[in-house]
């Protein structure tokens, strides 16, 4: 369902409707990553299906938001940091979109894992989850309240979470050559740890637009220099 | 005489000078004293500028401003007061949005809930709420004016579950205006209703497990009642244990509902504890010795005596001692302590036994917990005592402790009050 939409009256308005219809993306890409994460967790088929449905709705909010966003450039044809505020909207929304797209395939690795016995490898997926799904939470709390600091202090964190991927998917490795039969589900348990990285690379992505829309300042693709 | 034309202007000029001084400077110069401490609101000593007419009145008037102000001031105060008071006693979390959604009130027990800085005064409920559920349950009031229920799960692997209601704020002619959210955190009750299903389901299962081993005999004798008496008295012998298990279970399901009714009484005698675990000891004797157990009374005789109920608190012992023997290895050493201190008895039972991993001790005292799965049901048992006895415990006004070292052995503890128990 797409909230109403509005008699835009005055650019303000009009923001807010585009704030509030990403924001509510966001929740439901929230509650789909959790979904997908508690059906592999607690081996429930019915949140796995449930993550996949609600995928449709991200998609439809994803379509509105582009078109509002659009007319909203076209009709108030708004400058300086207004047009910031609209131009990250809209890029937020592409990002939820692709993160949802992670829950659901999270959600169908969740759902061929769940036909084998249990692995006591899927504990090592947990640490991930609770890493990407605090930076993801952040990255949106540093949009809303255009906290620039919060959105900084991502890309460290998603080094971070890059190399708990990496470590996670070394341990599945391990275990691979020890207990071939499992192949399979390993291989399902890296490909989650895998999508989950991406929810953090969405994450940091989303710190740097709500950077960009509150500060004018684009940091994507800069290097720290080397330390010594 | 141009001499005293000069002086008399010059009078004249002088007396303009400091009537112009009186009339308008220094008054101007208080008045603005007067503003600035206005501004910074402090009450001025006096309103009363030195100069008559015009100014005096301004004076006046600015008094007559500041009290009506200072009142209004209080008045809402006051109600800013009442309304804190009321939404901050409150244990549910709620939020007052209003047309356009923008969150105009919030109380303590909301700004808990959602990690709300004391600081955040305005904001979309969907902004500080982040949840689409309740932002869709909101829009519906809004546009409908009919009050709205759901629930919303915040995000995470161990939800906190909340139920919503939203009621619509609407003005004489019944329009509305905003609306009233209020969040109950419902977690718990959702916890005693897994509780309850799980309760029912593991009773329904030790229940039958003897059963259908008693069918299966049964049904061995009905097909085939020709058996050798060796095998006869075989079957038998499974089928008296199975049956008394049954019995044991049920009398245990009983009895910890007897403890939890509301009708719980206490039968209540003073016993002296050192007197009373020697009894306990002596009936064990034979249990004891069957397993080859060393079992030794470490308690002095003059501890304080205790209002008990007797037959309960044998229960509680023979739980212990039962457990005790149960998890000990033939050739243990079994110790009964009774001690004294902060105004409380402890009884404890320490064993040599298999022990209980750090992970599962806090939980031991659930109905049907079982440290050790595999092995729990061959050494028999229905995984009721400890739960009987922290409820007996706690019925007495004490509590229970255990304490466990794995193959080392575990200690369980049991506290009774000695001031005279007053539930009876």
């Amino acid at each position: 369902m797409i909230a109403p939409k509005h008699i835009l009256g005055t650019f303000d308005e009009a923001l807010n409707s585009l704030r509030n219809n990403v924001l509510m993306m966001a929740s439901l890409t929230t509650r789909s990553l959790d979904n997908a994460l508690n059906g592999l967790q607690q081996r429930d088929d019915d949140l796995c299906a449930t993550a996949i449905a609600d995928d449709e709705e991200v998609d439809q909010l994803e379509k509105q938001v582009d078109k509002d966003g659009i007319d909203l450039l076209l009709r108030f044809q708004p400058v300086a940091s207004d047009l910031r505020r609209v131009v990250s909207a809209m890029k937020l929304s592409g990002n939820l979109e692709r993160m949802a797209d992670q829950a659901v395939n999270i959600a169908r690795k969740a759902r061929k894992l769940n036909r084998h016995p249990a692995l006591a490898e899927a504990a090592l997926i947990d640490p991930l989850r609770e890493h990407a799904m605090a930076m993801f939470k952040d990255s949106v709390d540093a949009f809303v309240r255009e906290d620039i600091e919060l959105g900084r202090g991502l890309k460290a964190r998603d080094k971070t979470l890059d190399e708990m991927n990496a470590n996670a998917s070394q341990r599945l490795i391990e275990r691979m050559a020890q207990d071939p039969e499992q192949l399979r589900g390993y291989l399902n348990l890296m490909f989650i740890a895998r999508h989950l990285e991406r929810v953090g690379d969405h994450a940091t992505n989303i710190a740097e637009d709500a950077i960009y829309a509150a500060a004018a300042e684009d940091i994507r693709h800069q290097h720290e220099p080397a330390s010594a | 005489m141009g001499w005293v034309a000069f002086a008399l202007a010059v009078a004249l000029l002088l007396y303009g000078t400091w009537r112009v001084w009186r009339e308008w400077i220094s008054p101007t110069r208080q008045l603005d004293k007067l503003v600035e401490a206005l501004n910074a609101t402090e009450t001025p000593a006096t309103f009363l500028i030195g100069a008559r007419g015009r100014m005096r009145r301004i004076g006046l008037a600015l008094e007559e401003i500041f009290l009506r102000q200072r009142e209004l001031h209080a008045r809402a105060q006051e109600r800013e007061f009442g309304v804190q008071a009321i939404t901050g006693a409150m244990a549910d979390g709620l939020v007052v949005a209003d047309g356009e959604r923008r969150v105009r009130l919030m109380n303590r027990a909301f700004r808990e809930i959602f990690g709300v800085d004391p600081l955040t005064k305005d904001g979309s409920l969907l902004e500080i709420v982040r949840d689409a559920a309740v932002e869709r349950l909101l829009g519906e009031t809004l546009a409908g004016g009919a009050a709205r229920r759901g629930t919303m799960t915040r995000p995470g692997a161990a939800g906190q579950h909340l139920e919503v209601v939203v009621e619509p704020i609407k003005d004489d002619a019944g329009t509305v205006s905003g609306a009233v959210v209020l969040f109950r955190d419902v977690t718990g009750l959702r916890q005693t209703e897994t509780m309850r299903r799980d309760f029912v389901a593991n009773v329904s299962h030790e229940l039958r497990t003897p059963l259908s081993i008693l069918r299966g005999y049964l049904e061995t004798l009905l097909e085939n009642p020709k058996q050798p008496p060796a095998e006869l008295l075989r079957i038998f012998e499974v089928m008296e244990r199975h049956s008394n298990r049954l019995n044991l279970l049920v009398d245990d399901v009983l009895s910890l509902a007897r403890l939890e009714g509301a009708g719980a009484t206490l039968d209540l005698t003073t016993i002296r504890p050192a007197n009373f675990l020697r009894g306990m000891m002596r009936d064990w004797e034979k249990k004891f010795a069957s397993k080859n157990l060393a079992a030794e009374l470490e308690a002095a005789d003059d501890l304080p005596p205790l209002q008990v109920d007797q037959g309960r608190l044998q229960e509680v012992v023979y739980n212990l001692f039962d457990n005790a023997v149960k998890y000990s290895e033939t050739g243990g050493r079994i110790v009964v302590r009774a001690t004294c201190s902060n105004n409380h008895i402890c009884f404890s039972v320490t064993d040599s036994g298999l022990g209980i991993p750090a992970r599962d001790l806090p939980r031991i005292f659930e109905r049907f917990y079982r440290a050790d799965k595999s092995r729990q049901r061959e050494r028999g048992g229905t995984g009721l005592g400890l739960s009987i006895v922290k409820h007996i415990a706690q019925l007495h006004g004490g509590k229970v402790e255990a304490e466990s070292e794995p193959d080392r052995g575990t200690t369980v503890r049991v506290y009774l009050p000695v001031a005279a128990v007053t539930k009876s």
